[in-house]
């Protein structure tokens, strides 16, 4: 059976710049096509008219963070099971083992290398794929 | 390179100029918000904004190819985190942390190389 190709990413960080950044990195270097969402609320009003494949989802956020965004992604039949990736800078082994506890299906460390992150998405999506 | 690698870097170069002159104002909001904290009643709302405030610079700079940046920013929000942790009442260490820390946040905007 074919692999499913990762085209749809939903980016939910409450930073513009860290948007614009990763949007430039996965849209122009990896060619997904990305919505962002600068916050919980946001998030779960675009999942379902975008439907995202993968979701991109900060840690630390006013408001609603992103570890109990990530719960009532889980309650959303839309996006029960679709795979998420926290960005954040705190990545001691027992932050990305309580990370992963939650459901993400891993961690990426901010801070970003916009030209590299498309690879590492892509190994992460083949990776959830395999 | 590839030519969408290419148009990509450019824009990358663009977004980290535009970041390079809005450092500055962020740092002085930093400052002010700080001033403002000592001056009047602090809060831990006023705390929390204020560790937003670093926590926003922390974790972008080194995104956009300043990481001693990034680094200070670090070190004030986690100084404003303990002073939180702590019941947020502000002690004369806590201030004198806090202002040595805002002015390494500060030489080092005066100081931002691109890597």
């Amino acid at each position: 059976m074919a692999k499913m190709q990762l085209t749809k990413i939903l980016l939910i960080d409450d930073e513009p710049d860290i948007q614009e950044v990763v949007r430039i990195a996965l849209e122009a270097v990896g060619g997904y096509t990305v919505e962002t969402a600068g916050s919980g609320d946001e998030a779960l009003k675009k999942v379902s008219g975008f439907a995202p494949q993968l979701i991109l989802l900060d840690v630390m956020m006013p408001g609603t963070d992103g570890p109990t965004l990530l719960l009532e992604l889980r309650k959303n039949p839309q996006t029960k099971d679709t795979p998420v990736v926290f960005m954040t800078a705190k990545v001691q082994p027992h932050e990305v083992a309580r990370y992963k506890e939650l459901g993400a299906v891993d961690v990426v460390a901010k801070p970003l290398d916009p030209m590299t992150l498309s690879h590492t998405i892509n190994t992460l999506w083949s990776r959830c794929h395999d | 390179m590839t030519e969408m690698s290419t148009r990509a870097s450019e824009r990358l170069r663009l977004l980290r100029s535009r970041y390079m002159e809005q450092v500055p104002q962020k740092v002085a909001q930093i400052e002010e918000a700080w001033k403002n904290i000592q001056g009047s009643s602090m809060t831990r709302e006023s705390l929390v904004s204020l560790s937003r405030m670093a926590h926003s610079i922390a974790g972008s700079g080194a995104t956009f190819g300043f990481p001693l940046l990034s680094e200070k920013a670090r070190r004030l929000e986690l100084c404003i985190d303990e002073i939180i942790e702590e019941g947020a009442v502000l002690s004369d260490d806590h201030k004198a942390r806090m202002n040595m820390l805002l002015d390494d946040l500060k030489n080092v905007r005066a100081d931002a190389v691109p890597l």
